[in-house]
């Protein structure tokens, strides 16, 4: 099973050329030349599974799958093959006790068939092995069900085929142990039948903890196993006697056709087992779309002929046209349900747009052009997709690969959307309409992208602008207070004790003073950086303080805006720590990694409960960090000290 | 009396340079020959007016000057140009940063006070005396910041200084002999010695009696990154 390569894909070809050789032999063989209709149907629904069978073990030779549906193929065509010739032995002629041997053992096979589809199909999905080791005891039970359940049918007495009442079992066993053998095998079918049932409910056991994709793939095979147990309790309606034609014929499509379907789809849909079968998707949305095509067309020209034989031929030609338009919608919405089928949920536009507002909200401007790509990329199905603004700035999702086929301009010049080649299919109508709509957001995601960094810089502005009306003006005069006073002093005026005071206070003017302009903008950020400002900052603090800077940040000159924000939020974190946690120790950590420029400060504090607590200047904070695509978290607990982590991003 | 130290003064506050001017001259050992609101006026004045110390503001506006260094390169243009003036830099940054933009090719002939000197006449007298003579100062505050900034850069290896030693090492960083050192720290002269030559020792220093020098060593050692240069 696990020869790997050419080895692995001579046996799929062979096994599945078998198995294919086998169905039409035995259906030909059953009928005669040339076939019925139903015979030539039978035959084309029973092809897909060994072909199926044949995909998937060529392709992933290691997946056991692939090699479980190319056995269930083979059973499946060796078993029609056996009816075959069962039926061509009752006809009598040179050889056919042999041909009857033969075939009675090969109609034995369709109990393997039955059960390895019922129990291992849904059990082993997709990658060859049970959810967990406890289905494990399932699977041995259903095996040992499915060998006793083989080797009784062979020896069970009585007629082989219900359409062929003539012939009897050669190998069946006579008087009572043939009754045991009947016996066995009802018994068997039956917990093969229920291990089967039990089998669909591992799916569940999959679904669980899956993710939303997966669950899907998962609710295709449920439902595909769930048919072809309800078309076997039809076909033994049938074969009881029970039931007509029709339940028959239904009964043998789902046992047929569920299974192989939806696999299929899992793989067209969902990429199960790897395989991308894009040109084949492109084929089947085709099919689809023609045999919709052709029913509008059937509808449309069979009213038109009915109204013709009755009304003149205006009238007529009117009523057609009516009809025409009146379907117009009925074949449109059939398309889209054909296109949903074949692609997936392909989102609307109105679906696209409410699930980009939230996470447009959540990230920071050049991260939203991202996830604006990647809506286009998603919505279109396409290859790739890009959103260039004005001055160059590019952002792609997908692989970039071959032309774009799909361009169009951002409003107010500010851009364009462009989008690669649709794997699927040309570019509709429908696609431009969906590239139309994320225009608007993308402009607003340019517009507002720029906003945030105006006013950011904006604010930086503001804050220097202070500092420097602190440092040259108040300051300044207090400076000279001091001079004026410190010569009255010296030159004897003035009571000594009253200027020495008088001098104290202004230097605690001054002081304060510092501290303030340090608060809010800290010359030391805009001439040595961040990591000598944090530095700084944390050197006037009563308790012991550590900073860690990473190697090399210290050299790092970030954007007035980065340093500024992670600075003040540094600050804000240790002054809480200093004012509300009463910490004995803060340790500051700065590190730049990823286009992250991250701030840790941890304390051991008191700590506080998040949800009681909240901290006007951190929020504060967090907005500005948020504008420059960053954010702040804070970990703590009542006596657990307290962990603030802000990070903006920060390239360069 | 001693001859007066001829000094000029930049500031680009009226009110400060006038009370700085008015201080200085009131002390009787020092005559304001100038008195300029502006590094380029500051740099004129020096090339005429030929003084034995420039007394500059950090921040003057104006000019095609590094903005908020105008001082500290007003003063090393001053220095490479007439290398007996003595220059004090008057900041109003406490930040070590701008020390070590003013010493950071050589200590000699330059001071660094923080601007509320101004109101301690000894300490300012001091420090021009001092750069007078090719002597070197960095204000005890500043110093007080870089011991601060050492500590909290976790270098767990490096050994702590005493706080008696950081006493003496702040009053070495105002260019101090250990005579002067003593009397501010209320230590006989061979007790300073020995906590001189311990802190040289602890930071693998080499002793120099010239005081600019170990003002240069203690600045070169407060200065260097954690796990640099420093041993």
């Amino acid at each position: 099973m696990r020869t790997p390569g050419a080895a692995a894909r001579v046996v799929a070809g062979v096994s599945a050329g078998a198995a294919t050789v086998a169905l039409v032999t035995g259906g030909l063989l059953e009928v005669g030349l040339p076939p019925p209709i139903t015979t030539v149907a039978f035959i084309l629904l029973a092809l897909p599974l060994p072909f199926l069978g044949w995909l998937v073990s060529s392709h992933r030779p290691a997946n056991r799958y692939g090699w479980l549906l190319l056995a269930i193929g083979c059973c499946l065509g060796f078993m029609v093959l056996g009816v075959g010739l069962v039926t061509r032995a009752a006809a009598g002629g040179p050889g056919a006790d042999a041909l009857l041997a033969v075939g009675v053992a090969l109609c034995t096979m369709s109990g393997l068939y039955y059960s390895l589809t019922w129990i291992f199909v849904p059990l082993l999905f997709p990658d060859g092995r049970p959810p967990s080791p406890r289905w494990r005891l399932l699977g041995r039970v259903g095996g040992a069900a499915v060998a006793v359940q083989f080797v009784a049918q062979f020896l069970s007495p009585g007629h082989v085929l219900p359409t062929v009442p003539a012939v009897v079992n050669p190998f069946g066993l006579a008087g009572f142990p043939g009754l045991v053998a009947l016996l066995v095998n009802a018994v068997s079918q039956l917990v093969a039948l229920c291990c089967g049932i039990a089998a669909l409910f591992s799916l569940r056991t999959r679904a669980r903890g899956a993710s939303r994709a997966e669950r899907r793939r998962l609710r295709w095979i449920a439902l595909g196993g769930g048919v072809n147990i309800v078309g076997f309790v039809l076909l033994l309606f049938f074969n009881t006697g029970g039931g007509g034609l029709l339940s028959a014929a239904v009964g043998l499509v789902s046992v047929l056709s569920a299974l192989p379907a939806a696999i299929l789809l899992t793989v067209i849909r969902h990429r199960v087992f790897d395989l991308r079968l894009a040109v084949r998707r492109s084929v089947v949305y085709g099919l689809l779309w023609a045999s919709i095509a052709a029913g509008y067309a059937g509808v449309a020209t069979a009213f038109g002929m009915a109204a013709g034989e009755r009304l003149p031929v205006g009238v007529a030609i009117g009523l057609t046209v009516l009809v025409t338009l009146i379907f117009q919608p009925a074949r449109a919405r059939l398309e889209r349900l054909a296109d949903r089928i074949v692609f997936g949920d392909r989102p609307t536009a109105a679906d696209l747009l409410s699930d980009l507002g939230p996470a447009l909200e959540e990230s920071e401007p050049v991260e939203q052009l991202s996830r604006v790509a990647s809506a286009v990329q998603a919505g279109l199905g396409a290859r790739w997709a890009a959103v260039t603004l004005a001055d160059g700035t590019r952002v792609v999702a997908g692989e970039e690969t071959g032309e774009a086929v799909l361009v169009l301009p951002v409003p107010a010049g500010l851009g364009h959307i462009s989008c690669g080649p649709k794997p699927g299919g040309p570019v509709t109508a429908e696609d431009v309409r969906l590239l139309r709509a994320l225009a608007v957001p993308v402009a607003l995601t340019i517009q507002s992208a720029g906003l945030a960094t105006r006013l950011v810089n904006a604010q930086e502005a503001e804050r220097r602008r202070i500092e420097r009306n602190i440092h040259d003006g108040v300051q300044q005069q207090l400076v000279a207070l001091i001079a004026g006073l410190e010569l009255a002093r010296a030159s004897g005026g003035g009571g000594p004790g009253t200027l020495a005071l008088l001098r104290e206070q202004a230097r605690q003017t001054l002081n304060d003073l510092r501290e303030l302009a340090a608060g809010i903008h800290p010359s030391v950020l805009s001439q040595g950086g961040l990591v000598e400002a944090v530095e700084e900052r944390c050197s006037r603090l009563p308790v012991r303080t550590t900073v860690l800077a990473e190697p090399g940040l210290r050299e790092r000159r970030f954007p007035d805006e980065v340093e500024g924000a992670v600075y003040l939020t540094v600050s804000e974190a240790v002054a809480n720590a200093l004012k509300h946690a009463a910490a004995a120790r803060i340790e500051v950590r700065l590190a730049h990694a990823a286009g992250k420029l991250e701030a840790f400060v941890d304390d051991d504090g008191i700590g506080f409960d998040r949800r009681a607590v909240s901290s006007a200047g951190l929020d504060r904070l967090a907005d500005r960090l948020a504008a420059l695509g960053g954010g702040v978290d804070i970990v703590s607990a009542p006596g657990a000290g307290t962990r603030v982590r802000a990070w903006v991003t920060a390239h360069g | 009396m001693a001859e007066r130290l001829r000094t000029v003064v930049a500031d680009d506050h009226y009110l400060v340079r006038e009370g700085t001017r008015q201080l200085l001259e009131s002390s009787g050992d020092v005559l304001v020959v100038g008195a300029v609101g502006t590094a380029d006026e500051l740099l004129d004045a020096t090339s005429r007016l030929r003084p034995d110390v420039v007394l500059t503001d950090i921040r003057m506006p104006g000019g095609s000057w590094r903005p908020g260094f105008e001082g500290i390169d007003a003063a090393h243009r001053i220095r490479a140009a007439h290398p007996g003036v003595g220059v004090v830099v008057l900041s109003q940054f406490s930040d070590a940063l701008y020390a070590f933009e003013l010493f950071r090719g050589g200590t000699e002939g330059f001071a660094y006070l923080l601007k509320d000197r101004v109101g301690d006449l000894e300490e300012l007298l001091g420090a021009i005396q001092a750069v007078a003579s090719g002597g070197s100062v960095i204000d005890p505050k500043v110093v007080e910041g870089l011991l601060a900034r050492r500590a909290v850069r976790a270098d767990p290896g490096a050994p702590a200084l005493t706080p008696r030693e950081q006493d003496v090492l702040r009053e070495m960083a105002r260019g101090k002999s250990n005579g002067g050192i003593a009397r501010a720290v209320s230590l006989s002269v061979s007790a300073v010695e020995k906590n001189v030559n311990s802190i040289f020792l602890k930071l693998g220093l080499e002793n120099s009696p010239d005081t600019h020098r170990r003002v240069a060593a203690v600045l070169a050692y407060l200065g260097a990154p954690p796990g640099g240069s420093s041993p």
